[in-house]
């Protein structure tokens, strides 16, 4: 699993962190039931602060990616095919707001799409 | 195959396959003068304490030889061994074929087993240094220390990881699960030992047998910006760590476990391996000093970030194009 950190991007650090996250469980290598490295290493490998790993984890916690469990550290629980599909379709919107669209068009799209 | 056509490698690749059908034929071409069973175990004194079935002795020690010769020459045959399983081999004739010929010469012309000749510790001890000595002089005439015998696989990978960026990238592999179930089994079985108070001996052997298995059965890497770090087995003992300064670039390479004469830490001319299983690697390239060899999955990522840091350090040295 490859995690990379632009120091000089305007996406915060915590968002890049969990983006690497994400990506490696869509391309398969991390998988359901992996550990993720403890975040006072990662953060020590990064040269960031251990919280910023640790807001990036809590964030793919409230997703239902990975589970915090005691002792076990970040464990992955995310089906690769549901994190997939919600990488997707962030990348949809992206691509949405980019040639100006609204979130309620975006919507309206997505409700089409149905 | 090269210059390995002599016909002293002849006779060390074919001899132990004729050295099988010996030990199978020979104890029943002279079984009217063999009591069966067959006395096969001595205490120390050297009286008889212990019988089992002539034919059950040919075959096993018969099939233990066949089995090796067979992996030692197929290994052969596809250039991965070198010299580790010919020795192994040729340890395992001697001693099997000797342990054999000492049964059948203590038990010839005896009317039941407990009539065998004195067969003391001191003759398994001579067999044991015997074949010992057999074992490195085979281990010699096949080339001794070979060189790392895996070839890079295409060039040195990048990550795309551009200067300014922060990148660590983390891996594990795991041992086939064949090797992971008789690691558990002789895990339990030490276990067992230990708490039933079995023979010390047995329990003693177990434990030596399953710690370096617990040791083997996976490993995690760990690239970041100063080094690369390994952590062995499911305790994650040892930890070893190679600084990024000592290292010029990273391969992505297929390892053959007996290429490097089994799994495990190994040594080689030029090369230090952590193999826990078949197939993918990387090789730290290291001038001066042995380079390192670790098997893990998705190599080309962790090879590729350890190139990426390099360069941006500007330390990356490619491989001279043949």
């Amino acid at each position: 699993m490859l995690i990379k950190l632009k120091t000089d991007s305007r996406i915060p650090l915590h968002e890049q962190i969990a983006t690497g996250v994400r990506r490696a469980i869509q391309e398969e290598q991390v998988g359901v039931g992996d550990r993720l490295p403890a975040a006072r290493e990662l953060a020590r490998a990064l040269d960031v602060n251990m919280h910023t790993v640790l807001r990036a984890y809590a964030a793919l916690r409230d997703e239902g990616v990975i589970e915090m469990r005691r002792g076990r550290g970040a464990v992955v629980i995310g089906e690769v095919s549901r994190v997939q599909v919600r990488a997707s379709l962030r990348g949809v919107v992206a691509d949405a707001r980019r040639i100006g669209l609204s979130d309620t068009d975006i919507l309206d799209e997505l409700q089409g799409a149905l | 195959m090269n210059d390995r056509t002599g016909v002293s490698t002849k006779l060390l690749l074919w001899l132990p396959g004729v050295i099988a059908v010996v030990l199978l034929v020979v104890p029943l071409a002279i079984r009217d003068r063999l009591p069966d069973p067959l006395a096969i175990h001595w205490d120390l004194s050297g009286a008889p304490n212990g019988s089992g079935p002539l034919i059950l002795i040919a075959l096993v020690s018969s099939v233990a030889v066949a089995i090796a010769w067979v992996v030692f020459l197929r290994t052969y045959r596809v250039g991965m061994l070198e010299s580790h399983a010919g020795a192994m081999v040729w340890f395992l004739v001697i001693l099997v074929g000797g342990m054999e010929t000492f049964t059948i010469a203590a038990n010839l012309d005896r009317a039941t087993w407990q009539d065998a000749a004195n067969f003391g510790p001191g003759r398994a001890a001579v067999l044991v240094v015997l074949a010992g000595v057999v074992g490195f002089g085979v281990w010699r005439v096949l080339g001794g220390t070979m060189t790392d015998p895996s070839v890079a696989i295409g060039p040195a990978p990048s990550a795309g990881i551009e200067l300014g960026e922060h990148a660590v990238w983390v891996g594990k592999t795991a041992a086939a699960k064949g090797f992971v179930g008789i690691a558990l089994v002789i895990t339990v079985g030490s276990a067992a030992a230990a708490v039933f108070r079995l023979s010390p001996v047995v329990a003693l052997s177990l434990v030596v047998t399953a710690l370096p298995l617990l040791m083997f059965i996976s490993l995690r890497v760990r690239v970041s910006n100063t080094a690369v770090t390994i952590w062995m087995g499911i305790f994650g003992v040892p930890r070893v760590s190679y600084p990024l300064t000592r290292i010029i670039r990273a391969e992505v390479i297929e390892v053959r476990p007996l290429a490097y004469g089994g799994w495990g830490y190994r040594i080689v001319k030029g090369a230090r391996a952590w193999i826990v299983r078949r197939g993918e690697g990387i090789r730290l390239v290291r001038p001066g000093k042995s380079d390192i060899v670790i098997t893990v999955d998705g190599a080309a990522g962790a090879a590729g970030l350890i190139n990426d840091i390099l360069m941006t350090q500007g330390r990356f040295v490619a491989a001279e194009s043949s």
